[in-house]
């Protein structure tokens, strides 16, 4: 079913909404959850969470593409719970990934004091901005899906050896550039 | 700044980061094989290849059962190294298997701009570049991956080299031809705007030569071909 035919679902407020975007998107998002909480049983509560969001928003939001919202949706539910959760032994890929940016990327010391979050993902997004289109979807696909390096590689016809390479220069650049804005000293 | 501030930050980054991440399927350029993706999405066909002739020149490596595995997903070729040890004390390196090759005749017009060589997995690659800015892509591999477009191609046998490669055939014929054979344990692939008859022509001529050989022309990295700093 096509998207648009889905948000017309919500909007008249038929259940079948939900089944048809279990249907088209569960997988993603299902995926998405478990790859930051490595537990099926968070990440299904996650996903249908975020069902329950979605439900909730549309109407009045129409949101176009309906993947990205709902993976937005997922996302951040699933990073609220997987902080929730500090005292459960996680070790999912998420860790992986976030162990990398801090040992690459965080310094011991910073200026950033009490900084926001909005703030910092806007020097993100600047950096985001300076790398080439691939690099761009490697960056984004580790550390915002968490994808291993096998699916990075099989997304962007790389081998794993070049994403990991990739990414050593990528989280050595992002750190050059926060440390060029003032965040990082 | 902490993993959670990171994290969250993540989590305020623009839509439009997030959609291309999600649409970006096939990369840019060509490279090792201009792939596609859907992989969870995608049949796996799995069919082993071939089993390599190495298996006489090394004591070690007939405790390993070597050959290449080839996918088929729905839009793209997957070629994979395949290992399956046998005898759990052996410890062979792969990459010591890799022979260099080199194109004894270089399409006409086109000159050496990129050679590398990945030496953990024993992949060879070489890009050829004319005036047009058009470009051929050589490899020689004993292990690793290699992917090669499928969508739009129609695929055929062919004997190349001796032994039954397959060439990718696309039906827009202003884009990019590929083929790709097995022999003697190794991966070979030539991709680039030439008919049949051509790139089995230049199949023919990419033969083995000493490393010594391999490394006389001036060559940038990969990484600058592609635009990186």
């Amino acid at each position: 079913m096509e998207d648009i035919e889905i948000i017309e679902l919500f909007f008249v407020r038929d259940q079948q909404a939900i089944t048809e975007l279990d249907a088209k998107y569960g997988r993603v998002c299902h995926k998405l959850s478990y790859q930051i909480l490595n537990n099926q049983f968070d990440a299904e509560e996650c996903v249908n969470d975020a069902y329950l969001g979605t439900w909730n928003a549309i109407p009045p939001a129409r949101p176009n593409p309906l993947l990205t919202f709902l993976c937005k949706i997922v996302r951040n539910l699933s990073i609220k719970r997987y902080h929730a959760n500090t005292a459960i032994k996680r070790n999912s890929l998420y860790d992986v990934a976030l162990s990398e940016v801090e040992h690459d990327v965080m310094a011991p010391d910073s200026v950033e004091g009490e900084m926001e979050a909005k703030a910092l993902s806007k020097l993100i997004e600047n950096f985001l901005d300076s790398l080439s289109l691939e690099n761009r979807v490697i960056f984004m696909r580790r550390y915002w899906f968490s994808d291993s390096y096998e699916e990075i590689s099989m997304r962007v016809g790389l081998t794993e050896k070049n994403i990991s390479v990739r990414l050593t220069r990528l989280r050595k650049q992002l750190k050059d550039h926060l440390v060029q804005e003032g965040v990082l000293i | 700044m902490t993993p959670k501030l990171f994290s969250l930050a993540m989590n305020e980054i623009s839509d439009r980061y997030i959609e291309e991440a999600l649409s970006y399927q096939v990369r840019a350029k060509s490279n090792w094989g201009k792939s596609l993706l859907r992989f969870a999405l995608a049949a796996c066909l799995a069919i082993v290849i071939g089993f390599g002739t190495v298996l006489a020149v090394s004591a070690e490596a007939r405790e390993i059962v070597f050959g290449w595995i080839k996918e088929q997903y729905e839009t793209f070729t997957h070629y994979e190294y395949y290992e399956e040890e046998k005898n759990d004390n052996s410890d062979i390196d792969i990459s010591a298997l890799f022979v260099p090759h080199r194109l004894t005749e270089v399409p006409t017009g086109y000159k050496e701009i990129v050679g590398e060589f990945d030496e953990e997995i024993g992949q060879q690659f070489t890009v050829y570049q004319n005036e047009e800015g058009k470009m051929c892509f050589v490899s020689a591999a004993s292990g690793g991956n290699t992917f090669v477009e499928s969508n739009g191609y129609t695929i055929q046998p062919i004997e190349v080299a001796g032994v039954t490669g397959e060439l990718y055939i696309p039906d827009d014929p202003t884009m990019d031809s590929t083929i790709v054979w097995m022999k003697e344990n190794m991966f070979f692939y030539i991709s680039g705007y030439f008919t049949p008859e051509e790139l089995v022509y230049y199949a023919e001529r990419l033969q083995p030569v000493s490393a010594q050989e391999t490394e006389s022309v001036d060559k940038v990295p990969l990484s600058e071909l592609e635009g990186e700093e």
